[in-house]
């Protein structure tokens, strides 16, 4: 949420588009992508949740282990699935946005924001074996790394500072990861997609290229976005009331839906 | 080798073949009751079994599965 919101408005408050438009071309391409990732993020807790509450009327309690979860917010403001907080419920909020306007102070706060995320990480790798978890964090982490090599080159462009030598923060290697190993090796760690597909944002190119500081492979840009996968579907929970609509509801629904087409 | 919960045993047979809900520790498992042995039951969710130790199941009950 933090990396989705501070490059969005960063991009949106960009003074200079045009003049520094390979910079504004980064952080606009990169709020892209990150909105995929929230997406992820949010799909992953979505498939998470499962076996905490069983299908039965109110008066038998379906809900009863709710109470010594670690989040009874998800029970009741949404139907065990996502909302904006941290793993402590506290509320993802505007404050984390930092937008100072100046383009070096921007880039090195996004540098620090994706080094902060990638500790988080791999954190949370450590805290979990679910292989459903596993896999979001895996990917994610060579996405965030390609991420922190964006930003460190985009600051040596304007500075002409090598930032790429403090890499990699903290001091691990992706490919000790098991779940990030084969997205590594797939090349993922050396892309940069301009989630575009009318020629904008190609201004990258003139920050991502070279070579990759610690694998040495060819850096490229990829004019569109990824291919993805097939979204989810989530069951259906009656006892969360969720989505709420019974059989005979659903016939009346389809009826005005279909009605007069 | 004694049966440690005899009574749930009899009990459970008798839910053979039926959509139950069974309550271990903090968890919830909802699915077909297709066997019961003295010391575990067997659960199939997703057409994947799950073997669950008699003496973990707090209590089991029928499920009422809406559509």
């Amino acid at each position: 949420m933090s990396t989705l919101n501070n490059y969005m408005y960063q991009s949106f408050n960009f003074r200079g588009k045009k003049k520094l438009k390979p910079f504004y071309d980064l952080v606009a391409s990169i709020t892209a992508e990150e909105f995929g990732h929230v997406e992820l993020v949010s799909t992953t807790i979505n498939l998470l949740n499962k076996s905490s509450s069983f299908t039965g009327i109110p008066d038998l309690t379906p809900l009863q282990n709710a109470k010594n979860m670690r989040s009874t917010q998800s029970f009741i403001a949404s139907a065990q699935a996502s909302l904006p907080v941290d793993s402590m419920g506290k509320p993802w909020n505007g404050e984390y946005v930092f937008s100072s306007g100046n383009l070096i102070l921007d880039l090195l706060h996004n540098f620090f924001l994706e080094c902060g995320a990638r500790t988080h990480k791999m954190r949370v790798y450590e805290m979990t074996d679910h292989p459903t978890a596993r896999e979001m964090i895996g990917y994610l982490l060579v996405r965030g790394g390609t991420h922190i090599l964006a930003y460190a080159k985009a600051m040596e462009m304007v500075t002409g500072v090598d930032v790429t030598r403090m890499l990699p923060i903290p001091n691990l290697d992706n490919r000790v990861f098991d779940a990030a190993r084969k997205y590594e090796d797939r090349g993922d760690g050396n892309v940069l997609f301009t989630w575009n597909t009318t020629g904008d944002y190609l201004g990258i190119k003139q920050i991502w290229k070279g070579n990759h500081p610690q694998t040495g492979d060819k850096l490229r840009v990829i004019e569109g976005s990824p291919k993805g996968a097939a979204m989810p579907d989530l069951d259906e929970l009656p006892e969360e009331f969720a989505p709420g609509i019974g059989p005979e509801e659903f016939q009346h629904i389809a009826k005005r839906l279909l009605d007069k087409m | 080798m004694q049966m440690s919960n005899p009574y749930l045993f009899e009990t459970a047979r008798g839910l053979i073949g039926q959509d139950i809900v069974v309550q271990t520790g903090n968890h919830i498992q909802q699915g077909l009751l297709t066997a019961v042995l003295p010391d575990h039951i067997v659960v199939e969710i997703c057409q994947t079994p799950f073997f669950i130790r008699m003496d973990e199941i707090v209590w089991i009950t029928l499920s009422r599965v809406h559509t």
